[in-house]
């Protein structure tokens, strides 16, 4: 048995002693074949805990990067009720499930222009997504993205701006050249909406135009534009605080409208854009 | 701060994994814990390390859930899959595996912050609000059976019954 106690053992071999306890205990295990033995075993223990410990941490990394890479088409339903009421940015959720915008509204979060949030579940990392409309399809990821961004899109972020361009016709050819030929510009001038810049924003890799418009009063309206592959014809539609959304396609471009107005009020808009844009 | 969280979240999933005993728990405690911490986002103090901030966040949430608790907490071992990886199991993680989920939550995540995310007892007391003794002992306990435990199979029968000793309040049932 050794003479030191193990607890100042550990404590030595853990380096949480004082330099002149530290030195002093080194001297007694130096000449003491127990205390020598005990250190060393102590000192393997120690450094396959701190292995151990560091696996368990590429483990969690592993099943983020996993989950990043998984498709939006596996996202699976939220819980409304249980994110309904809550803050904005507050809202976490524990139902099981893979990666819901995980990729895409990180990266909007780290440009700053979006509000994701986090959700835990099931050893995945998510970021919540937005209340879907009841009795309608759920929103494919990209949609929310939208939602998310539109929160944070600002009435000053039109008004100070340099560049508002001031060709819808040169707008709409260069969005259509990121876009498709087939992108539609409206003009919602007869709506009391001023067009005031198109701009090609990026989510989950994929070019998204936005195309911002200002109301008399009160902040901008957006409608968002972007290729679009795999043919869903029944975009469904979310909320996310004050922003609403409805979505349409049309010759092969999803259309997402995003604006902080009523039901209603967003059933009306959406209809006559797409009449506007059916008519061009 | 949210992003904060997000690229913290692997050690905080692990921080929660050692306070759990099975996967659910940790994740309904992470996520309660992380909701809270958005939040009361106004109670983080800048200065503060975030990482120590959030674990003892954490820690607060998972001593309340036990205080919560109706029903008397059941003894057992946690799960072995909170420590054991799921791919790629390499030589001698089983064993960290059964180690780990004998012992008690409250000795685990002392394992965690000293050997795990290399913070000193004393950094470790205050972010457990534990005394520093109690931290120490059980730093020392928790590397004195694992060193016994890597030494065969004879020393894992002495190191569980030692644990059961040592920690009889595992097997405590609260009234």
């Amino acid at each position: 048995m050794s003479e030191l106690s193990d607890e100042l053992l550990v404590a030595y071999v853990d380096g949480q002693l004082a330099r002149d306890q530290s030195t002093a205990v080194k001297g007694v295990v130096e000449f003491d074949d127990v205390s020598n033995k005990r250190v060393a075993g102590l000192r393997r223990a120690n450094a396959r805990l701190e292995e151990a410990f560091e696996a368990m941490l590429r483990e969690h990394r592993d099943e983020e990067d996993e989950v990043e890479e998984q498709p939006a088409e596996v996202e699976p339903d939220v819980a409304p009720a249980a994110i309904a009421g809550q803050s904005a940015l507050a809202v976490f959720l524990s139902n099981h499930g893979a990666l819901v915008l995980a990729g895409g509204a990180f990266a909007v979060l780290l440009l700053g222009v979006g509000a994701g949030y986090l959700i835990n579940t099931g050893g995945t990392v998510q970021v919540t997504q937005p209340v879907a409309a009841p009795n309608k399809p759920q929103a494919p990821a990209w949609q929310k993205e939208i939602a998310l961004t539109q929160g944070m899109f600002g009435r000053e972020a039109l008004e100070v701006s340099l560049e508002s361009q001031a060709n819808p016709d040169l707008v709409r050819f260069q969005l259509a050249s990121v876009i498709g030929p087939s992108l539609a510009l409206p003009d919602l001038e007869p709506e009391g909406l001023r067009f005031m810049r198109g701009q090609i924003l990026r989510s989950s890799g994929e070019p998204i135009a936005q195309i911002s418009y200002l109301p008399e009063q009160g902040p901008p309206i957006a409608l968002y534009a972007k290729a679009d592959s795999n043919g869903q014809t029944d975009l469904g539609s979310l909320s996310q605080g004050d922003v609403r959304t409805r979505a349409w396609l049309h010759e092969g471009i999803a259309y997402v409208l995003a604006a902080a107005l009523s039901e209603p009020e967003m059933d009306a808009l959406a209809e006559k854009i797409k009449g506007v844009i059916a008519s061009q | 701060m949210r992003t904060q969280l997000i690229e913290m979240l692997p050690r905080l999933r692990r921080f929660a994994g050692v306070l759990a005993n099975s996967a659910e728990e940790r994740e309904r405690l992470l996520s309660t814990a992380c909701d809270a911490m958005l939040e009361n986002a106004h109670r983080y103090q800048s200065g503060v390390q975030f990482d120590r901030w959030a674990f003892s966040e954490i820690h607060a949430m998972w001593l309340k859930g036990l205080a919560e608790r109706d029903e008397p907490i059941v003894p057992g071992p946690a799960e072995e899959r909170l420590f054991l990886p799921q791919a790629g199991e390499i030589d001698g993680d089983r064993e960290f595996a059964e180690f780990l989920r004998s012992l008690p939550a409250q000795q685990r995540v002392v394992l965690l912050l000293v050997y795990g995310e290399g913070l000193s007892y004393e950094d470790a007391a205050k972010l457990l609000a534990t005394p520093l003794e109690t931290i120490a002992r059980r730093a020392a306990r928790g590397l004195i059976a694992f060193s016994a435990h890597l030494e065969g199979p004879a020393a894992g029968t002495t190191h569980q019954a030692d644990v059961q000793q040592l920690y009889p309040e595992q097997k405590r049932v609260p009234a």
